[in-house]
């Protein structure tokens, strides 16, 4: 009961962040959905030959550390949930459902089509009706993504890794390794 | 329509509804994002869908009549229907983003096919996962999650969860 009566005074962003059920109907997310999706389509129909111009439409919606270079198209939530370390490459069609925490570390590069997503719903078919949430997602330094990987909801992949192309990453890849699949297994690790 | 298609008058006709369609998905992906609802109008153009349906950019048909979308549809960004045969989708239905499904068949070496596609059924109350893919003639059952990256070549009987490549089973709900 106490439980209950403290969740009454959360804020559906709360909620949210801390990875319980929320209402994304809630006109404050619905607000910062609606400016990321605008930052996100301006991004997109901009010019691909002034770079600089074109990425300048996302450092003030995602947190970014150092130089990153996007292709259109790409697509967020939020956005404020997204931190990308130095020297990031992202090729077309990325999207990050970033309801909770997106973390990406320094020399990091993603091929086509890569989807990373933290939202997530209940498998019973009535629940999911009415219930959604997310579970924070990480990439560490030094990770190469292959095309058409898709991350799910509270993966962690560790520092060095190759993560193959095509592959549906939904555990866990401890650092050094190639990890190739769906599901996606380490199949070897990486030695320099 | 679709038989019709087969002689030369009503293959210019289809082609020129192409066009149409083309551009219709074309007016969408490029339409203010704030205004999801003026945004979902021009789908309703030539999509047959129940209630207001939410569909996110970039959204991609070939014919789009041969959609059916049920009440309260959610599709996540990147959704992409090959609709030259029917294909009808239930009420409460969730995709994630990249989804595809066609209904379409390739013509396999030396055969020609009598028709171009195979209907697909999605029940009602399914969620999808990011990157799944349909094929053509594919039915799938009420109350289902579909896993991502999922590959779904032959049909998945009601109340499942099912993945993989090929998309198989693995419990019941």
């Amino acid at each position: 009961m106490k439980n209950k009566n403290l969740e009454v005074q959360q804020s559906e962003q709360q909620k949210m962040l801390a990875g319980l059920s929320y209402d994304a109907s809630d006109p404050l997310l619905l607000q910062q959905r609606m400016r990321a999706k605008k930052v996100c389509h301006q991004f997109n129909l901009a010019d691909p030959t002034l770079v600089e111009q074109r990425m300048g439409h996302l450092t003030d919606l995602i947190n970014f550390s150092g130089m990153a270079h996007m292709e259109a198209t790409f697509f967020c939530d939020y956005g404020y949930n997204i931190n990308i370390g130095k020297n990031f490459y992202a090729n077309h069609n990325l999207i990050i459902i970033d309801v909770c925490r997106v973390d990406i570390g320094d020399n990091v590069m993603f091929g086509p089509n890569v989807m990373i997503s933290t939202a997530t719903h209940p498998i019973d078919p009535i629940e999911r009706l009415k219930t959604e949430y997310g579970v924070p997602i990480s990439i560490g330094n030094n990770v190469w993504l292959g095309a058409n990987v898709a991350v799910l909801p509270g993966v962690k992949i560790a520092d060095n890794c190759v993560i193959g192309a095509g592959s549906v990453v939904n555990r866990d890849i401890p650092e050094n390794s190639v990890a190739v699949g769906n599901p996606c297994r380490v199949i070897k690790k990486v030695t320099s | 329509m679709l038989e019709k298609s087969r002689n030369d008058d009503s293959a210019s006709l289809l082609r020129k509804h192409r066009q149409l369609v083309k551009t219709m998905c074309h007016r969408f992906n490029m339409a203010d994002p704030t205004q999801p609802g003026l945004r979902m109008n021009i789908l309703h153009e030539q999509l047959n869908i129940k209630g207001q349906g939410n569909i996110k950019p970039n959204f991609f048909c070939s014919l789009g009549y041969n959609i059916y979308l049920g009440e309260n549809f959610h599709a996540n960004h990147n959704l992409y229907i090959n609709d030259v045969y029917r294909v009808e989708i239930g009420n409460n239905v969730m995709f994630g983003p990249n989804v595809i499904i066609s209904a379409a068949i390739t013509e396999a070496a030396g055969k020609q096919q009598s028709k171009p596609g195979l209907p697909v059924k999605v029940g009602n109350n399914v969620w999808f996962g990011g990157n799944v893919s349909v094929s053509a003639g594919v039915s799938i059952g009420d109350n289902c999650v579909i896993g991502a990256g999922s590959v779904v070549k032959q049909d998945i009987p009601g109340n499942t969860v099912a993945v993989g490549n090929p998309c198989r089973v693995i419990k019941q709900i």
